[in-house]
């Protein structure tokens, strides 16, 4: 099949995110909406996703602002490009990882074009941004024709490529809380090559020590790209929450950590890979967060 | 999903008229919602230097700068590269004179075949308008998204950094 053409549509440029509700809505399934399209496009060109109505959003600037108050934490409109969010003192200051997480999507071009919701929404386990936005207790604001709904990032991935959107439902807003007090936030991300790949295993740590003790208070690890979904490493954060943090629990949470992957072998890496690096990733990004916890 | 496939598809959509301001100049093409910005460079404004190679936003070679930034064209719908500024590699040289980057590729063995070359060189002319003092890490992260297969990349980096560091004449 020749990537050369795109298949035929009919595009929409809506005035205002209202409006792309009710267009998709009416469509139903033969619509989809597009930000970037670095991901909607591909699909188009491969075939695997023709919709006769592409809705396009890249044009609707009032969803490309990054917001920040103690108060009511960070606010990232759906269409921040991963670009913007890189370059971002903001992110930069406070949500460090988050900004190296999507420094590392793609392309220079792709991380121009492509938006962080658009990447959320094609729901794939290897999204780079997914991993510090879970491990950071992110939420997703959901506009449809019916009103909005605000449910967690965690509970935003369903499956590979699929997302608890509903018919007529366009993300338009991630929230952040502001971490605790003397918390360090990492993310991790290995690559097939050295770059322009996606990840065969990242991992996000989100650490908060006790105020004035070693005592690790919380712990939050998310895994990526080695489940149908990205993952809390659960049980691994049990055997370090509430623990002095020390050499050995670090191991053993590692450990657990890639015990809990599900990792399938593919063109990237093979499964067996895979879990070891879980093991390897969790390990630095723990002590990374460490550093950054007990220095914050 | 899609219209089922019984020979040739219903149109679903006509052409429309659209302006697109390429290189300082304003063209008006008639073009359909699915043409890319790639194919209206190549076919509708005969601009070929930008070039097709995967098609799918991983390779590079169809790189060009919209209002300065480095984008793939091939994943650019032409009818939303309305209302901004496209630069190709045609748009470079300045009546007959190559622009530094486009000297130090030469002089520096940066160009084998040449097809990665167009989008290399706006990706760097991108990051010296922004950085005009990148390190050499600073310089390979901002061509990773254009693809050589001949050269290895040593002396497209090279030619990069004598223009950054001022070693680079303009073409008389």
């Amino acid at each position: 099949m020749t990537l050369r053409y795109l298949p035929d549509f009919e595009y929409f440029a809506p005035k205002d995110i209202g409006e792309a509700c009710r267009l998709l809505q009416e469509h139903d399934r033969q619509a989809k909406v597009m930000a970037g399209g670095t991901d909607l496009l591909v699909h188009m060109k491969y075939r695997t996703i023709t919709p006769q109505y592409v809705i396009g959003l890249k044009h609707l600037s009032d969803l490309g602002y990054i917001e920040y108050s103690e108060e009511r934490g960070l606010r990232i409109g759906a269409l921040v490009t991963h670009q913007s969010a890189a370059e971002s003192l903001i992110i930069k200051e406070r949500f460090g990882a988050l900004g190296t997480a999507c420094s590392k999507v793609g392309t220079p071009q792709i991380r121009r074009m492509g938006t962080i919701g658009g990447n959320l929404c094609n729901g794939s386990p290897s999204s780079d941004s997914a991993p510090p936005l879970i491990a950071l207790n992110a939420v997703v604001k959901l506009l449809g024709v019916e009103g909005e709904r605000v449910i967690p990032l965690e509970a935003f991935f369903v499956g590979p490529g699929e997302t608890a959107l509903i018919a007529g439902e366009i993300l338009t807003e991630i929230q952040v809380p502001s971490p605790p007090l003397r918390t360090g936030l990492t993310f991790v991300k290995l690559p097939a090559r050295t770059r322009v790949d996606m990840a065969a295993v990242s991992t996000a740590v989100l650490l908060t020590l006790g105020l004035k003790n070693e005592i690790c208070k919380d712990i939050r690890i998310v895994l990526g790209a080695v489940a149908p979904i990205p993952i809390r490493a659960r049980r691994a954060e049990e055997v370090l929450r509430g623990k002095k943090i020390g050499d050995q629990f670090i191991q053993w949470t590692a450990q657990r950590a890639s015990e809990e992957a599900q990792p399938i072998s593919d063109i990237r890496s093979s499964a067996d890979y895979r879990r070891e690096m879980v093991k390897v990733l969790t390990k630095q990004a723990i002590k990374q967060a460490l550093v950054q916890a007990q220095s914050a | 999903m899609g219209v089922k496939k019984t020979g040739r598809r219903t149109r679903l959509s006509s052409k429309q008229l659209i302006e697109l301001r390429v290189n300082g100049q304003v063209h008006e093409i008639a073009v359909e919602p699915r043409t890319t910005l790639l194919h209206v460079l190549r076919e509708d404004l005969g601009l070929t230097g930008t070039k097709e190679g995967c098609n799918s936003g991983d390779c590079g070679a169809c790189t060009v700068l919209i209002d300065n930034h480095p984008v793939v064209s091939c994943l650019t719908l032409a009818i939303e590269a309305q209302g901004k500024e496209i630069l190709t590699i045609e748009g470079l040289d300045q009546q007959g004179r190559l622009h530094p980057l486009q000297q130090a590729f030469i002089d520096h063995y940066a160009v084998q075949c040449g097809f990665c070359t167009p989008g290399m060189i706006l990706s760097a002319k991108a990051l010296l308008d922004r950085n005009s003092h990148p390190s050499e890490e600073e310089v390979r992260e901002a061509i990773s998204g254009n693809l050589c297969r001949c050269t290895g990349y040593v002396k497209i980096v090279e030619a990069i950094l004598a223009v950054a560091n001022g070693q680079q004449k303009v073409s008389i």
